[in-house]
Formats: structure tokens, sequence, C-alpha cells
């Protein structure tokens, strides 16, 4: 691996997997950048989970800096990074703006290079950028709101899904997590491999997700159902699916986390409001996730599917003695549950990346949210999912970011001793 | 295809430290489930209570190991009254969702980064235990046990014998102090609560405080399987703690049987057996180049056996869920809300 090291010139690696950066100054506060000359970067092996490195590994390369200010590495393979910017060679006056960006995680995309930021600053000017970094807690808080809402819309999304599911069947679905893997994976295969278009390899997995889903429902649930078996016991058979299916993605995908082709590293702010800067694929995902949630809500009171829906939710026996056919009814439940679930794991995707376990993670937030809602409510289950998903982010404003679901977890735990049927349920629901 | 090493190693894992964990952890499940109804979904919770209530004591407090494990039981017992106070009076399901979500919360506590003086973070707690091998009678260069018919290796160093021996007499003790319950007038309240929680309240039962007592109970099987796992390893990390452990050894009792003596036991240890045969089979296969690099490669041969856990728990319960010595009618989970 170490004869892949560059020769520190100004040859751009235009072939072929790199990492990159142009290091430069703030000279003065306000002021423009200077190019910064001879500072070296290494690369090495990482595992990254969340965007955190989770783990170093062997030096891959590194390089120093030309006239220009600019640096690349050539990378043996696509993969997982950490580069770090080696403060030793860093002229006098020259500083990090902030020690804890001096380790970068990168995901390097195949055949192109890959840019990283340092941020650089002379005397001054680096503590006057610092204090615009280490922002006021009413900035960051707003950041933190936004990034809640839209976790909050991916959560909403899933458990709607969960909820109708629920409501019409009475299961308390745990192989939910890897329907989420499941969507997010057939976006990834149509998106990544298959090299479609993002937007139109969601929408393909929206359905692809629905149709597993009432699959799963054919092939499995109805046939239980038929035989009467019992509401634990398909709860503990969704659990071994969600094992199986668990380890059969992990079988097929491995541990690493990987993006989705476009919108994976994507710094072009289409707009900002007050401190919050909105990225291209975050006004996708609120724009998209309110279409479905308030579509679904609307959905399930205008039409005759819906109504019908929720005749079933009301009663099994009514419902089928008004001539609802149940069947009917309850697989497309799982359809639309499950196109609700994959728009959530591809939005959660989209918004960080892809992985076996990215289920596992949302799964108990989900139970969370719908917990909070009242089991078995549409409109429950949003309201609980925006307020979990925010809660999540602005819990970082007190506590450790590695924490952030363990509030939300005592948040459910909380409602559940005094109110159990959650702030939209109905409390004739419980035993 | 090396079929001698293949069975010595199914063997020796039936009897293995790790089939010992399961069959504590599962005889609790067995408890809980088996025999009151109450769907504890976070049985590894009590563990990992016991293992860093183990831990901290020795290592950050400096006490003595015995000290350690008393305060490790004593945590499982305030976790039990914990989780059961909020949801005991709730549906089955709710039960279910707040313990699973609990031994979540314990793992990423114990795995912060924040905590790390007392519990040591991510790298958990390490050599704690060392007077447990202080107090070893046998002598650790030798070897015990004995090859069948020339072949199987049934051999075990004498660390391992100490181990062994202590993990089967604790689950032999808390199998014995199961039957006995069991066969009390405390045992057939427990069974009447799991067949009707009216019929057992209009008899003069108060529901509550039986269900509670059989949560801290079963939930001190697992404290201990998770005692008996910080001794014998020497070391506690959290991530061994995850939710799908709950799963593994709720896979392991209904193997066995729910709702008998010996079920969780048994079930435990043919989980490791199944486990360990798998495992060792599609190595051999990947080695000697009978399996193809492009269907399966050596790093593929975990989440497979895994795959077969689920598999394993799915159709069992859909086909057989007395599982092997189980009584179909004890385990009305068909009719069971």
């Amino acid at each position: 691996m170490m004869g892949l090291v560059p020769s520190a010139s100004a040859s751009a690696q235009t072939e072929g997997e790199s990492v990159e950066t142009t290091l430069l100054a703030q000279t003065e506060a306000g002021g423009d950048k200077s190019p910064v000359e001879g500072v070296e970067i290494i690369v090495y092996d990482a595992v990254i989970v969340d965007r955190q490195i989770e783990s170093t590994g062997a030096e891959v390369g590194r390089a120093s800096s030309d006239a220009t200010g600019y640096v690349s590495v050539a990378l043996p393979a696509p993969g997982q990074y950490a580069v770090e910017l080696n403060v030793d060679t860093l002229p006098a006056g020259v500083e990090l703006v902030r020690a804890d960006k001096q380790i970068l995680p990168v995901e390097a995309r195949i055949g192109q290079p890959t840019r990283v930021l340092f941020n650089l600053a002379e005397g001054d000017a680096a503590g006057a950028a610092r204090n615009k970094t280490s922002d006021s807690v009413l900035t960051r808080g707003a950041r933190l709101l936004f990034e809640g809402i839209i976790f909050g819309l991916i959560i909403g999304l899933c458990a709607i899904g969960l909820s109708l599911i629920y409501g019409t069947t009475g299961l308390v679905n745990f192989a939910l997590s890897e329907q989420i893997v499941f969507g997010a994976l057939v976006a990834y295969f149509l998106n990544s491999i298959l090299g479609l278009n993002f937007i139109i390899a969601a929408l393909i997995a929206f359905v692809v997700g629905g149709l597993g889903s009432a699959a799963l429902d054919l092939g499995l649930w109805r046939p239980l159902r038929k035989r009467g078996t019992g509401l634990t016991a398909m709860m503990i058979i969704s659990i071994g699916l969600a094992l199986f299916l668990r380890f059969f993605f992990l079988f097929l995908f491995g541990e690493r986390s990987r993006p989705y082709e476009q919108y994976a590293v994507q710094t072009k702010i289409l707009f900002s409001v007050g401190p919050v800067d909105v990225l291209p694929k975050e006004l996708i995902i609120i724009v998209v996730g309110l279409f479905l949630l308030i579509g679904t809500a609307v959905g399930l009171r205008r039409t005759k599917l819906g109504k019908a829906m929720r005749a079933v939710a009301d009663s099994n026996d009514l419902a089928a003695s008004t001539g609802i056919d149940v069947d009917r009814v309850v697989t497309s439940v799982w359809f639309v549950g499950g196109t609700l679930v994959t728009a959530g794991a591809v939005f959660f995707g989209l918004n960080s990346q892809i992985n076996w376990l990215m289920g596992q993670q949302l799964l108990l937030l989900v139970f969370a949210a719908v917990t909070l809602g009242g089991l078995g409510t549409d409109f429950g289950a949003m309201v609980g999912g925006l307020v979990i998903g925010i809660f999540t982010f602005m819990a970082t404003l007190v506590v450790a970011p590695e924490l952030k679901n363990v509030g939300a977890l005592l948040v459910m735990i909380l409602i559940l001793m005094f109110r159990p049927q959650g702030i939209f349920g109905r409390a004739e629901r419980i035993g | 295809m090396d079929w001698n090493s293949i069975i010595s190693n199914s063997l020796r894992s039936g009897i293995s430290q790790q089939a010992i964990i399961f069959a504590l952890a599962a005889i609790g499940l067995n408890l809980h489930f088996g025999y009151t109804g109450l769907l504890n979904f976070g049985q590894v919770a009590f563990m990992a209570a016991g293992a860093y209530g183990v831990g901290i004591t020795t290592n950050t407090l400096g006490a003595p190991l015995w000290v350690g494990i008393i305060v490790g039981m004593l945590a499982g017992v305030v976790l039990g009254l914990l989780l059961g106070l909020p949801t005991l009076r709730l549906k089955a399901d709710y039960l279910a969702i707040v313990t699973i979500a609990v031994g979540e919360i314990i793992r990423l506590v114990v795995r912060a980064a924040v905590l790390s003086d007392t519990t040591g973070g991510s790298n958990g707690i390490n050599g704690f235990a060392n007077s447990f091998q202080d107090w070893n009678p046998f002598n650790n260069s030798a070897t015990y046990g004995f090859r069948l018919f020339d072949r199987i290796n049934l051999e075990f160093s004498g660390a391992d014998v100490w181990e062994l021996l202590v993990g089967w007499t604790l689950v032999l003790l808390s199998v014995f102090v199961v039957w006995r319950l069991i066969r009390s007038p405390w045992g057939r309240v427990l069974r009447s609560i799991r067949e009707d929680e009216d019929a057992a309240t209009a008899l003069g039962k108060d529901v509550f405080r039986f269900k509670m007592q059989s949560l801290i109970l079963g939930g001190s099987f697992g404290t201990l399987a998770g005692i008996f796992y910080a001794v014998q390893q020497n070391s506690v990390q959290p991530d061994n703690y995850a939710t799908q452990q709950t799963f593994f050894a709720l896979t392991a009792a209904i193997l066995g049987g729910l709702a008998t003596i010996w079920g969780p036991v048994v079930g435990a240890m043919l989980f490791w057996i199944i486990l360990s045969f798998t495992e060792n089979v599609l190595i051999e296969l990947i080695d000697n180049n009978i399996m193809p690099d492009s269907i399966m490669e050596r790093s593929q041969v975990g989440p497979v056996r895994f795959m077969l856990v689920g598999l394993t728990l799915m159709l069992l319960m859909i086909f057989r869920p007395q599982g092997i010595f189980g009584d179909k009618r004890e385990i009305a989970i068909d009719e069971r809300k």
C-alpha cells in the first residue's frame, strides 16, 4: 500500500479514488484566505459509523500541499478513511480553528476524488473564527431543531407504518426494523449498483418496499391468522423473522456503511433561514415526507380504502359483516405501511448512510414515537415521531451525543407510567 | 473435512461457559414467560446489571470479589423493581417494549465515554476477577477429561474445569429452586395468572405482587448469568449486552420447551451445539474449497449461523411452540391475548 503514496506535486489525481483538499488560511477576521504550502496530510484506513471515526488502521498514504495549498493522496479503493492534518507542519502563526477537527472521516467514492475541508486561520482570525463555530446556544438550538424535524419526519413515517399494522392486525411487528433495511437496500441497489437516478430509484424502492411488505402478509401473516396463531406468538415470530433478515442483510451487504450515489457529499446550500442552512436533500425529505404523512392522514379519512382500513381497525367482525373484505384490507395496510416505512428508510439513508444495523437504530425510537402518540392512531404516530426526533437532537445541547437516544427512550417509559394510552390514544385500548 | 474436530467442537460448545450463561438466562425467561406469561424482552438488562455490578464494585470501588457478586445480585433486584413498577399493570406488549428499551438504555449508558471513569466506556472493565482463579483447586497446567473413541477431544484445562464446575453447579441449583417453587402454592398462582389473570384476581390473589416476584426472581437468574459471564471472562464488555442476546436466550428456552423444568437447560446446550456445528461445518467446507468463495467467504459464516437462529425461532413458534419437552396445553400461547 505504501507504494501508492504519490509525490507531493501539484499533479492532481484525475483517475481513481483519492482524497484532496485545498488548505487556505484566513489571514484576518472576515478577510480573504491565502494558500498554505508545505502542510502534510496523512490518510489512514478507518471504520466510520454515523459520520464518526470508530477506529483507525494502517496508514494509506501522505502528501504535502503545494504553492496553491492543494494536496491530494491516492487511495487504493473506495471506502472509509480518516484524514489527519499534521499540525507540526503548519507554518508559524497558522492554526486549526477547531482542534477536534484535526482528523476527519472520509467516505471515498468510486473513481473520483473526495474533498475534505480543514478550517485554518492565522492568529486573531483564528480566535474570531472559533467564536463563529462555537455558536450561541440559541443558534445551535435552531440548527438542532431543524435536524430534529427532519429526523422526526423519518421516524414519523416509520411509526405510522408500524401503527397502521398494529391498528388493523394487533401485531407489534418487530420485523419493521428489517423492512427499513430492505427498503434502503433496494434503493441502494437501484441507485448505486444499477446507476439509476436517486429520485427514480427511491420511487421504485417505495413500491418494492410496499410489495415486499404485502408479500410478507400474504406468505406469512395471513396463513398464521387463518390458523388462529395468537398475537404474542406472532410477535415472537416477527422477532425470529427480524433476526433472520438482519443477518441475511449482513451476509449480503457486509458491515460497512455506504452512501447513495447522488447527494452523498452535498455541501451546496440551497438557502438559509437565519442560522439554519438548508441542503437540497433536506428540502426533499421535508417536502416529500410531509406530503406522504398528510396524504396518509387524508387518505385514511376520505378514500374508500382508508375508511375500510379504519373500520377494520375498530372491529374485524363488524367490518366483515358490513361486506368489507378484511383480508384484502389488511394486505393493503401492509402495502401502505411498507411503502411509508421504505420512505422513512430511504430518507434516513439519504440523510446519513445505510448499513445493516440502521433498522435496529431506528426501531426503538419508532416504538417510542408510537407509544408517545398512542398505539394504533395515525395522527399520534406522526406527532410522536416529530416529538421524538426533535427531542433526540435537542437533547445533545445538554447531554453527550452518544446518549441522545437514551432521553427519548426514558420519555417513552415516563409516558407509559403516567398516560399509557399515549397522547392521542383511547384509554380503552389498554388491558 | 475433519469430522473429529467438528464433533469435538460441537460437543464442547454444548457444555461450554456460553451454554451455562444461556441456560441461566433461559431459566429466568422460562419463569417469566413459560410459567407467568410475562414478556421480558430485556433479560440482557439483568445480565448487564449483574456484570457491571461486579465490575464497578470490584474494579472502580476496589471491593473484594464476593462483595461485588452480592452488589451485582442486588442491582438485578433493583432493576426488576424499576422495570416492574410502571409496566406490570399494563398489557403484555408494554412490558416487552419497556424491557427491550431499558436493556438498550443500560448498554448505551455504560458504553458512553462520559462515564468511562466508572464503566470503562466502550472498552469495558477488565481484570477485576483474578481472585476467582485464585480459588481454583485444579491445576492450570494439567488437562482433565478424556478422548472419546480416541478421536473426540473432551479434554479441558484446569481453568476450564473450574469454570464449568462452578457454572453447572449454579445451573443445577437454579433448576432445583425453580422446581421447588413451581410445585409450591406460589408456583400454582403464577400458572393461574398465566392462564387467566382475572380469575386469579377473583380468587383474592394480588396479581401485581406475584408478577413482580416472578419478574425479580426470573431476572435474578439473568443477573446470575451476567455475573458468571463477567467473572469467568474477567472482563465486562458493553457490546456483549446487545438486545439480541435476550432473543437468543429466548430461542434456547423455546427450543427446549417453555414451562418445563429442564427445557431451558437442554435448549441452551442444543442451541450452542447447533450453532457450533453449523459454524465448524461451514468453515471446513470453505477451507477445503468445497464451498466456492463466490457463494460464501469465511467472514460470512457468522451471519449465516445467526440467520439459522432467527429461522429456528420462527419455525418453532409456527410449528412446535412447545419445543422439545413442552406440553402443548401448557403453552397456551395461541389462546392467550
